[in-house]
């Protein structure tokens, strides 16, 4: 139900005109076997007018079976491209550099759970057993792990902004709309432990739960800056794209409103020392601009319209993608000074663990200490989770550089503190490349993935480790020669069938009647798929039968009844001759 | 056997009934639901596939049943006082989520559940406050129509009795709070309830219906509400929409399926919609802080919850209904600021605020007993001042001497109904009715003593003899605001001494001009103005317009006929942009006129009569949604006009129907009849002094931040609400009906009486005729429905207490 409000949310956000503004585009590469590799592209224009710069921002492989209908589709490996660099904030963000090899991919989506349940144990090991141990082994695997965590992270961000702000609607690539939305949603997903776990049929309700949790905070941090501005006699000026929620804010003092003493300053929400009785402010001899004011006191560049014209100090930048409160990114007073309350909270946070020995994961009281204060600090609306603040971070470095109300020496300043975004360098996007086109790359990949997928089918219910050896029997073929066609068209119709059991599973929990409340093409394909030859999976036989039941149970319109009736009868074989006309995607 | 018989009898009685009749009835409430909104999806088509995205709605209702695209809220679009219109079928008695009274400070915070289910929990209320206050009113519920053992009523404001099995079986747990962090979470954002607990009383509405004996079912949803504040996003609203939607498809495929389908009618209805929009964030203004100020005159300032400035846990305890923030600056510096505070704030819903503020006069009492408590005050100005206090203590006392009286009168039949109700305590069945006695009863008892106290402390006041070392704590009555204020102590509010302080007078009296700093409330608020216009669309300033009642009888000036104005009010927008609403009759016959410079020295209040043009508040005379062709607006506006041709003439204009819904907001609260009720007396004591309304896209939000959306004033965005019906075979309703005809929300409860063959002609709102002929009869007793005896005993109910047996 939410996946047209989600593609329309990405359309909408791709609203600026491709030519001359920043913007995203997906480009397909097809390789040998029905494989392809799909890359999300940011696009930045060159200011004077040459060529745009093209970054590689995230691929995803799709394995298609060599034609043009996704109902066989399937995606499997995510790759993140952005690259990573430590500047300004970033540097007290990420405490290690990564140092990436070839790329390794961010998820399969064919088992988006897949190493979730390594991690968990990595972790709960590294608290039990490292942490005691010693200091020495203690501090630096955590720090190990919790940098190159930290550079994933930021990867993944700017991944999800890119897809999030300027995918291009123009240029959607070869992807269906669903499958943009998967990819979105598992990379979504990838930032969270247990996010692998996340069932398929809930992807939707996540993605428009993060979505709409981000446009609350972005709507509740504009609102506070801007009260806290009024309230303090600033100037309050909101950073987005056209069409867009602000992503951040910029508060001014002006030069003039100093001469007239003020009461005292509330920095709580803001961060910020008094700027009225700061002599750094009042001999500020740094940037500034001249804003000009009409009669209503908007900002005007129309010198007639103009009733007023300030000099404005700069004092702070915020990026309103944070929970609860904004995140302070500079203190234009103090270059040091958001990152050193960084540094102060890492080691804050870190402190229970590191310096007295003990584990959260093995202290029950020590944990339920930390939850509480982590919990007052939150309400109180300290930043408190260092992956939010990255996420704050990442999220106006991309807007900063691209929109227009930042005026170009600001832009420098900015990019000087908080480090620019995704490195123009294509490293991991080329070595990507590379492998994929080695003869033992991608083509390799795939005929195991794919014999993976037929053993599953063809020898069902046998232990993990004999699993194992029949995939290595399966794989025989594998160096000598691709999987037989006869293979190929298995493996395409258990797709078919898993699929047409989806559509139909969603179309009879969606609505108590599928005439009202479903799309009903898509449901009668689905049904018609699933009439044929059943499934040679168990669990697909067993889901199949539910899904048709429960369709033949609702208040259907009795042609349907009469066709699902009919194709019931008709045996497999006829079902699965009567196929092809279906493929080209219309019934009728 | 038995069972079987009462089939029987059942199956007799129903066949006996007249064609056209409805013998159940489902209310699906969508609070804040937006009229336009719904309007706006119905009308889309997906271009492939052609299909409506509220396919359930469109099916159900706009194609088998009735729809009324033009219905709206009547009073503030606001959550309680709306849903007490819907709910009872009556004018407005509730005006607001929160209500202060002035004598008492007793906050009635009708929005507020936490504390109801904490105290049913333990079996300390029964009710809702909203519908104790309608039993003490004696104000019946749609749903008392029928047994309450034939009702099925999910949470929502008005909610009789609560569904512990409901609640047990969403939560697993003995109380409530499975997770008191998301409780609370959800108790901040709003009345909201947690997604298992929807889904649970949805599947308990759904399976009641299988139970032929209930007969009145309803399930209450706050989602669109709680986004629509928080997130502007249209994706993120019509996501709720169509869950709404999706609603109503499993409710009606139930009732399809259930044994009384054919009998069974379907409302989908909203109290209010939302001034929301995708391009432009809802920006709050602080009028706490603005009360705090020097410019506001610095009050201590009560709110029901805690402003957002404080930003401490204690911002979150759910047990508060009052919360003081003082102010350092005021002129009580003295006192303790929990015993004097000076304004009540009611910022509730958001759009608009209702401010009540204590009666000037008792402030220049006040201020002067200062003075005169001090040592060294110049002889000659301690007279003129002792002369000065003596005055205002004999004006007050002969302002308030006829509110004193009753009240004296009221309280002796409140201590008369106490005993009567201690009395039957022991004679009523355990259960629901004990507890609901013993809520009311402590409820009585404490508004006996509290007024008791009042009264005590103004005879205090007006016997003491003011001195040198007297502290005016002892004398001036605490946590009290007295009289509500009139439009002249509006303009001319005395908030503290002048900077100079007491000055005499050339005859040797005190110079009251020059000894009091005061404020002009009305041109205060509308004079506001922000730095920051960073908004395309959204202006400098917060304040649209303030509105306030006007005695018709201290107006001077008016053309002959229309002093027989029942009731007037006066909207405030500039020295130069104002508009008196002249009201008389049921239903309203309303008449504006332009005005300006409106004054009021000691109670005559005079103003210059201006033409119609552009510019006055609610902008009638240029919307170009103003039914009445531009030529002929002047001469339309110039005659009195009954409140139907109002709402035809104004329903889609910008405004909607704020003219009506002003007079419905404002009108004087019924009496005074001495020998009435306490509860009715108290009526009067409740309403705010001034109704300050938010321009467009502005908040008054205090407590936190609602950027997404508005709603509480009378622009048509948060006014234009939803009303559909759909009905099986039997009720008589018509199918695929669009109702053309603008109604409100005073319609509502007659159109669905109507329709269940309930006679209730002293109803005060038209029925929605279109839907439907009304199935009037005589003599019906079906199963289910409280009987004629029943509805009495509640009418009169003197001695109170007791409802049905
Ligand atoms: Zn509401
Ligand atoms: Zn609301």
């Amino acid at each position: 139900m939410n996946g047209f409000l989600l593609i329309a949310f990405l359309l909408a956000a791709a609203a600026l005109p491709a030519s001359d503004a920043s913007h995203a585009e997906w480009e397909r590469q097809r390789f040998d076997g029905g494989v392809e590799l799909h890359t999300l592209f940011s696009v930045t224009p060159d200011p004077a007018g040459g060529e745009a710069e093209r970054t590689p921002v995230i691929s995803v492989l799709r394995d298609t079976l060599g034609d043009d209908d996704p109902n066989n589709d399937r995606l499997r490996y995510v790759w993140l491209l952005a690259g990573q660099e430590r500047r300004g904030v970033m540097k007290w963000l990420i405490p290690e550099p990564e140092l990436g090899d070839m790329p390794k991919p961010l998820v399969d989506l064919a088992a988006p759970g897949k190493g979730v349940w390594k991690t968990v144990l990595r972790r709960a090991v590294q608290a039990s057993l490292l942490d005691p141990s010693g200091v020495g082994v203690r501090i630096s695997s955590r720090s190990y792990w919790s940098g190159r965590r930290a550079s994933r992270t930021v990867r993944l961000y700017e991944a999800l902004s890119v897809m999030l702000l300027r995918e291009q609607a123009s240029a959607p690539g070869g992807l269906t709309a669903e499958q943009r939305k998967q990819v979105l949603a598992r990379t979504f997903l990838a930032d969270s432990t247990l996010g692998g776990l996340a069932p398929d049929s809930s992807l939707d309700r996540i993605v428009e739960q993060e979505l709409s949790a981000r446009r609350q905070s972005l709507g509740r941090n504009w609102e506070l800056l801007r009260q806290r501005a009024e309230e303090e006699g600033l100037i309050f000026q909101p950073i987005g794209m056209d069409d867009e929620p602000a992503i951040a804010a910029m508060l001014w003092v002006s030069r003039a409103d100093l001469e007239t003493p003020r009461g005292p300053f509330r920095s709580k929400f803001l961060g910020i020392s008094d700027p009225w009785k700061d002599p750094a402010v009042h001999e500020w001899a740094g940037y500034t601009e001249i804003w000009r004011f009409d009669s209503d006191g908007r900002r005007t560049d129309d010198d007639a319209a103009a009733v007023r014209r300030e000099e404005l100090i700069p004092l702070a930048l915020y990026s309103l993608d944070h929970p609860k409160i904004p995140f302070l990114l500079i203190d234009f007073r103090s270059s040091w000074k958001p990152a050193l309350r960084e540094t102060a909270r890492r080691t804050l946070e870190e402190a229970p663990r590191t310096v007295l020995g003990m584990t959260a994961y093995a202290n029950v009281e020590l944990r339920a200490a930390q939850f509480a204060l982590t919990f007052i600090r939150s309400r109180r609306g300290a930043p408190v989770q260092r992956r939010d603040r990255l996420r704050a971070t990442v999220a106006v470095r991309q807007t900063a550089q691209a929109v227009d109300p930042v005026a170009p020496a600001l832009r420098e300043q900015l990019a000087e503190r908080l480090g620019t975004p995704t490195s123009p360098s294509t490293r991991r996007y080329e070595s990507l490349l590379a492998w994929a086109g080695a003869p033992d790359g991608l083509a390799r990949r795939i005929e195991k993935d794919r014999g993976r997928e037929l053993a599953r089918l063809l020898h069902p219910g046998r232990a993990r480790w004999t699993q194992a050896l029949t995939v290595a029997t399966v794989g025989l073929y594998r160096y000598r020669e691709p999987l037989s066609p006869e293979r190929l068209a298995l493996l395409d119709r258990e797709r078919r069938l898993s699929t047409a059991v989806d559509v139909l599973e969603t179309a009879v929990e969606s609505s108590p009647r599928i005439d009202v409340g479903v799309e009903l093409d898509s449901v009668r394909l689905a049904a018609r798929e699933l009439s044929g030859e059943p499934s040679l999976d168990s669990d697909t036989r067993k889901r199949a039968d539910e899904a048709l039941r429960a369709l033949a149970a609702q208040p259907l319109p009795e042609e349907m009844r009469r066709e699902l009736a009919a194709w019931r009868n008709q045996g497999p074989e006829r079902v699965a001759a009567g196929r092809a006309p279906l493929e080209g995607g219309g019934l009728d | 056997m038995i069972r079987a018989g009462l089939a029987l009898a059942l199956w007799l009685t129903a066949t006996a009934l007249l064609p056209g009749q409805a013998r159940r009835v489902v209310v699906l409430k969508a609070d804040g639901l937006p009229g336009w909104l719904v309007e706006r999806m119905l009308a889309e088509r997906d271009p492939d596939t052609g299909r409506s995205p509220l396919p359930w709605i469109e099916r159900t209702f706009v194609e088998r049943g009735v729809w009324a695209p033009n219905f709206y809220s009547r009073g503030v679009s606001l959550s309680v006082p709306s849903w007490s219109i819907l709910d009872t079928g009556r004018p407005m008695v509730i005006h607001g989520n929160v209500e202060y009274d002035r004598y008492t400070l007793r906050a009635f915070d009708y929005l507020n559940f936490i504390p109801f289910y904490f105290k049913s929990a333990f079996s300390k209320a029964a009710d809702m406050p909203a519908v104790e206050l309608l039993d003490d009113l004696q104000v019946p519920l749609l749903a008392d129509r029928f047994e309450w053992s034939a009702t099925r009523q999910s949470f929502q404001i008005f909610q009789r009795g609560i569904p512990w099995t409901t609640l047990k079986r969403a939560v697993r747990g003995p109380f409530p709070l499975a997770s008191p962090r998301r409780l609370i979470g959800e108790w901040q954002a709003g009345f909201e309830f947690s997604q298992s607990i929807q889904d649970e009383l949805e599947r308990s509405l759904i399976a009641a219906l299988a139970d032929e004996q209930i007969r009145y079912l309803d399930l209450y949803t706050g989602e669109l509400d709680h986004v629509a504040h928080l997130d502007n996003s249209e994706q993120a609203q019509r996501a709720v929409v169509e869950g709404i939607d999706a609603l109503v498809g499993r409710v009606w495929s139930a009732i399809e399926q259930s044994p009384l389908a054919d009998e069974t009618i379907l409302a989908l209805v909203s109290d209010h919609g939302m001034n929301t929009s995708p391009d432009a964030y809802s920006q709050g203004y602080n009028l706490v802080e603005l009360f705090r100020g020097a410019a506001g005159g610095r009050h201590h300032v009560v709110t029901n919850r805690h402003p957002l400035a404080d930003y401490k846990l204690k911002g979150l305890y759910p047990f508060v209904h009052k919360v003081l923030s003082s102010s350092d600056a005021s002129p009580y510096a003295g006192e303790s600021p929990k015993d004097y505070p000076t304004v009540l704030l009611d910022l509730d819903g958001n759009e608009r605020a209702a401010i009540s503020l204590r009666n000037s006069d008792l402030n220049r009492i006040h201020l002067l007993l200062l003075q005169l408590e001090s040592e060294d005050l110049e002889p000659k100005l301690r007279a003129a001042a002792a002369r000065a206090y003596a005055d205002a203590i004999r004006a007050y006392e002969d302002h308030s001497r006829q509110r004193l009286d009753r009240l004296e009168l009221e309280l002796a039949v409140l201590t008369r109904q106490i005993a009567g109700l201690e009395a039957q305590l022991p004679h009523i069945a355990d259960g629901i009715e004990t507890r609901r006695a013993k809520a009311r009863l402590r409820s009585w008892k404490l508004d006996a003593s509290d007024y008791q106290d009042a009264l005590e402390a103004l005879r205090t006041l007006f016997a003491a003899e003011p001195g040198a070392g007297k502290p005016a704590s002892k004398t001036v009555p605490k946590r009290f605001l007295g009289e509500p204020n009139s439009i002249g102590q509006l303009q001319r509010y005395a908030v503290s001494l002048s900077p100079g302080g007491l000055r005499l007078g050339a005859d040797g009296n005190l110079d009251e001009e020059r000894s009091f700093e005061r404020v002009d409330y009305f041109r205060l608020l509308r004079d506001l103005r922000v730095r920051n216009v960073v908004q395309e669309g959204v202006g400098a300033r917060p304040v649209d317009f303030v509105a306030a009642p006007v005695p018709v009888e201290a107006l001077a000036g008016l053309p002959p006929g229309d002093e027989a104005a029942d009731f007037a009010v006066w909207l405030y927008g500039g020295a130069h942009r104002q508009l008196l609403i002249l009201v008389r009759g049921e239903p309203f016959e309303i008449k504006a006129i332009p005005a300006a410079n409106l004054t009021d020295r000691g109670g005559r209040i005079s103003f210059e009569r201006t033409e119609w043009g552009p510019g006055l508040p609610l902008a009638l005379y240029e919307d170009p949604g103003f039914a009445i062709p531009a030529a002929e607006r002047a001469q339309w506006l110039a005659a009195w006009r009954s409140e139907r041709d109002w709402l035809r003439a104004s329903h889609r204009a910008r405004y909607a129907n704020a003219v009506v819904g002003l007079a419905e907001q404002l009108r004087p609260p019924e009496g005074p009849h001495p020998g009435e009720t306490f509860h009715q007396a108290r009526r009067e004591l409740v309403r705010p002094d001034l109704l300050v309304l938010a321009g467009d896209h502005w908040n008054f939000n205090a407590r936190g931040f609602n950027p997404g959306g508005n709603h509480g004033g009378f622009l048509r965005a948060s006014a234009h609400s939803v009303m559909m019906l759909a009905g099986g075979d039997s009720t008589g309703l018509r199918r695929g009906v669009r109702v053309d005809e603008p109604y409100d929300a005073l319609s509502f409860a007659p159109t669905l009486l109507g329709l269940l063959g309930f006679c209730e002609p002293d109803l005060p709102g038209v029925p929605i005729h279109e839907a439907g002929p009304a199935a009037c009869a005589d003599g019906l007793d079906e199963g289910g429905r409280a009987s004629e005896a029943q509805l009495e005993l509640d009418r009169d109910l003197p001695a109170g207490g007791q409802r049905r047996p």
